[in-house]
């Protein structure tokens, strides 16, 4: 018989791989609880944004969320940590080592004690985040210089379109397929999930520059209040069953970006991959910025000195 | 001048302000995209959210004083003047419970967004409390203007000006 | 239990006069309490929800129309129209449904649109003569096609959820709102005529130069946006704001309605219209929050879905869920409270997500003009202090050819899909 309700609320749709996953963690829990844990699963942001779904953690309002770090970053300025030069054009690996080490660790220990929520385990990746073009295709850094690139707001974004040349532009999501189908911006920052998602090779993308520029990570949490009710060995199923089930959900994730990737092939997008020696040479020309760009983002000194004594893994 | 008078002087002055702000922002943002890239704005239409919701939370108590708030009317319209005024204090009671729900929970938000130094996520790393803080005001003052216009059905009560005519316009 | 007291409260409240807001935001309130939701959720949500760069359009080209009625540019424009086609019997009735029209290509809202036309429209249409009760019905029920037609607030909002391509749903729009336009306009001429609306005396040539003259930079306005928005350079939040601009520029130089002094009273009074609105539709946020919370809409969509219905039967069912929820929510609470669940059912039951964007989009035009909560309907009232019934005697008719148009939209698909097809190709 249910003894607790746990609702866990995402802003992706039933079909996106984040959803997916969170729908088959729920599910698992339920089971191995032997019911006593009643889980629903609210999609499609019919409960809250991912922007304003912690907040309603806090407040006892739902259970569970997988917000992106993105989204946290007015909260805990570290979890902006992955927009840092040293992250630029990294292999998927370089960045699961950091999150999942003591880098993460830092930002998980503000999650916990600012939003007063239990960490469930590792972040969830949502894959690279690329650059798309409408007019143009961007075939080396150079194309980049004088074009309009639209980001999420965060301030690394606006940053790094600045250091190639090109004018940072925000535009929030909704408004994309029109703004591009208009011209408002030749190119775009995101993933090729979101893209295919959005079917946005009809509002014009017809270009992909496969340039790594980070990994945006969803981060699985329950809220405090609600992880202490529980009774120990519920405390263990909750917390095992995502730690069990991670390398699964990480490998669908990737998975549903391989995917996409080829839903954007097949309608037409062509994509360009400047390779991973141009990447690292970008990544070195870009390093003597790192600090500016980590006082423009707020990271916090402790997080920066472990990014120093991590430098000589994370460079290689 | 009376307290009361000063404050709607004062209201409107800050409704037309802010809203004159966010097209101006509003405005500006599109000529920095637009026109001349280099006075670009990145976060005006954040900015104007901002600015907006001050003025309309603003404008929501400016509505109760001018009975703007839109309400159907049929059964009021069919009930004698003290049928009325009845029905308005009822009516005063239930938004002054609400309005001044609002307002505490909506400080609870405001502060607690204070305490936590929340900002926005975009560039502009925004205070996010600033922009909370305009519902507690706006539903603080309803419930000021609601206080007033219960004692007016209370004790004032005047049907030649307090009620609702089915007379045409 | 909880349905049955929900509608007790909610129709009870509204009966008594309570605002619109204050009744779905105190029936959230005793919901989310009863149902052990804490309460500081509801101002999180009304403050979370008003955060939203899309819903500043409303208020910016609520301005707009406010400097052009009170600058004199709305006069100068219906002083032309009048001019040209003041002939005809019910000339700007008629004038208010072609506006309505275009205004819906500029703006992405319906209740925007009724606002900002009714502002102008309404006031004209009384000072000649017309039935108010007609002019405010033509007002609202014209309004109505700001969602259909692109751009659409409402229609971006469900390719996202639906995870439809947003140019795709848009050129969907396209036909069926002009087929709304011109049922529209075909039922006022016919009115016009039987009711024997005012014929204007015709105008002499040198005065129909000098009105035409005279209108010219009042025609500006409504170009800048067009251009702007049509060639390719502002989104739909930017375009409003310069609408604002050029309508404040043009009444301040050109026709001087009011002073520059003044810029500030206009304002106040554009957002006071606009707050009214707004308030309205984040409290029916917070309440379709409590909905979607309990579980209620969910088990509708699955009572639907599980009865294998054929797609006709399916969307005969959902039209009907639709116009029930249109009684008490507005067109994004039930956006996000339906879609969510009811896109994943629809291709199942071999229904196109994209023609199905326009029979929910059209569901929710109807929802605007239908009692208790009918935006339209409270817009309109408050732009003339006429009474709600008022209002609602004047649009029945419409409502009548809205679900005629319904039907048609529903049952020829083809309507919703030709332009799609034909630009796109079929979807993949
Ligand atoms: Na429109
Ligand atoms: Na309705």
């Amino acid at each position: 018989e249910a003894q607790f309700k746990l609702r866990a609320s995402v802003d992706t749709s039933l079909s996106h791989a984040r959803t997916q996953s969170v729908a088959d963690y729920l599910k698992k829990v339920q089971e191995r609880s032997g019911g006593r844990i009643e889980t629903e699963l609210f999609h499609s942001g019919q409960l809250y944004r991912d922007r304003d779904v912690v907040k309603a953690l806090r407040q006892g309002s739902v259970e569970m969320a997988a917000p992106g770090n993105w989204v946290l970053t007015g909260l805990v300025p570290d979890a902006d940590v992955f927009q840092l030069p040293i992250f630029f054009g990294q292999l998927a690996s370089v960045a699961y080592g950091a999150a999942d080490g003591k880098i993460g660790q830092l930002v998980d220990t503000q999650f916990q004690q600012k939003l007063q929520v239990k960490i469930l385990g590792r972040w969830l990746p949502l894959g690279y985040q690329n650059c798309y073009a409408t007019s143009k295709p961007i075939k080396s850094f150079d194309d980049w210089a004088g074009m309009k690139i639209r980001n999420s707001g965060g301030a690394g974004q606006s940053l790094r379109a600045k250091f190639f040349g090109a004018i940072p532009n925000l535009t929030a999501w909704p408004d994309v397929p029109l703004a591009l189908s208009q011209g408002t911006f030749d190119g775009l920052c995101s993933t090729d999930e979101s893209l295919a998602s959005a079917k946005l090779w009809e509002a014009g993308v017809k270009y992909g520059f496969e340039d790594h520029e980070f990994i945006g990570f969803y981060v699985p949490m329950i809220s405090d209040r609600f992880y202490r009710q529980l009774p120990a060995d519920l405390q263990k199923i909750v917390v095992d069953t995502w730690q069990e089930n991670i390398e699964t959900y990480r490998k669908n994730m990737e998975t549903a970006q391989e995917e996409a990737h080829r839903t954007l092939e097949k309608n037409g997008v062509q994509f360009f991959s400047p390779g991973l020696e141009a990447l690292s040479k970008i990544r070195q020309k870009m390093m003597p910025t790192q600090d500016d760009v980590a006082k423009e983002l707020r990271l916090s000194a402790p997080l920066m000195s472990q990014i120093k004594a991590e430098s000589g893994n994370l460079s290689q | 001048m009376s307290a009361i008078s000063v404050l709607d002087r004062v209201e409107r002055f800050l409704i037309g302000l802010f809203g004159t702000a966010a097209l101006a922002v509003g405005t500006y943002q599109v000529i920095g995209r637009y026109v001349d890239q280099r006075i670009a704005f990145a976060y005006g239409e954040e900015v104007v959210v901002y600015f907006t919701v001050w003025a309309v939370f603003l404008a929501t108590s400016q509505l109760v004083r001018t009975d703007g708030h839109v309400r159907p009317d049929l059964v009021l319209r069919l009930l004698p003047p003290q049928g009325q005024r009845w029905f308005e204090i009822f009516n005063c009671c239930v938004a002054l419970a609400f309005c001044g729900g609002l307002t505490w929970f909506a400080l609870e938000v405001a502060t607690g967004s204070f305490d936590l130094d929340e900002r926005s996520s975009t560039g502009l790393e925004f205070p996010m409390w600033i922009y909370y803080a305009s519902i507690p005001v706006g539903a603080g003052l309803m419930s000021v203007r609601y206080a007033l216009r219960l004692y007016r059905y209370l004790f004032e009560f005047d049907p030649s000006t307090m009620i609702i005519t089915t007379a045409e316009h | 239990m909880w349905p049955l007291l929900f509608l007790i409260l909610f129709f009870g409240l509204l009966a008594a006069g309570l605002p619109i807001f204050l009744v779905l935001g105190f029936c959230a309130a005793v919901l989310f309490g009863m149902s052990g939701q804490p309460l500081v959720g509801i101002a999180q949500k009304i403050a979370d929800e008003m955060n939203s760069s899309t819903l500043m359009a409303l208020p910016l080209f609520v301005m707009a129309a406010a400097f052009m009625r009170r600058g004199g540019v709305a006069k100068a424009l219906v002083d032309v129209a009048i001019g040209w086609f003041g002939r005809f019997r019910g000339a700007l009735a008629l004038v208010t449904v072609v506006s309505c029209t275009l205004f819906a290509a500029i703006c992405g809202s319906s209740v925007a649109t009724a606002l900002a036309m009714g502002t102008i429209l309404v006031p004209a249409m009384l000072e000649r003569g017309y039935p108010r009760h007609f002019a405010l019905g033509v007002v609202g029920a014209s309004g109505t096609i700001g969602i259909v037609i692109p751009p659409s607030l409402s229609l971006i909002l469900y390719g996202l959820i639906a995870e439809q391509s947003v140019p795709r749903l848009f050129l969907a729009g396209i036909l069926p709102g002009l087929l709304q336009a011109v049922t529209f306009f075909a039922y006022v001429l016919y009115y016009s005529y039987k009711h024997k609306l005012p014929r204007e005396e015709p105008v002499p040539f040198r005065s129909l130069v000098r009105i035409t003259l005279n209108a010219l930079p009042a025609l500006c306005v409504p170009i800048i946006v067009m251009v702007g928005i049509y060639g390719g350079l502002m989104t739909v939040t930017e375009s409003a704001a310069i609408s604002a601009l050029a309508a404040l520029v043009v009444s301040l130089v050109f026709y001087r309605g009011f002073r520059w002094t003044q810029t500030l009273d206009v304002v106040a009074d554009a957002i006071k219209s606009a707050a009214t609105i707004m308030i309205i539709v984040a409290s029916a946020l917070a309440f379709g929050h409590w909905m979607t919370d309990s579980g209620i809409p969910a088990k509708l969509v699955q009572f639907t879905v599980d009865h294998n219905l054929h797609a006709w039967e399916f969307l005969l069912a959902i039209n009907l869920l639709l116009l029930l929820l249109g009684c008490f929510l507005e067109v994004a609470a039930t956006l996000l409270v339906v879609m969510p669940i009811l896109a994943p059912a629809l291709k199942p039951i071999g229904v196109d997500p994209v023609h199905f964007a326009i029979v929910f989009t059209h569901n929710m035009e109807i929802a605007l003009v239908h009692p208790p909560v009918g935006l339209n309907l409270y817009v309109l009232a408050t732009i003339s202090t006429a009474p709600v019934w008022e209002v609602v005697r004047g649009i029945w008719p419409f409502l009548i050819l809205l679900v005629l148009v319904l039907m048609i939209i529903t049952y020829v698909p083809e309507l919703s899909l030709w332009l799609p097809h034909l630009v796109y190709g079929p979807a993949r």
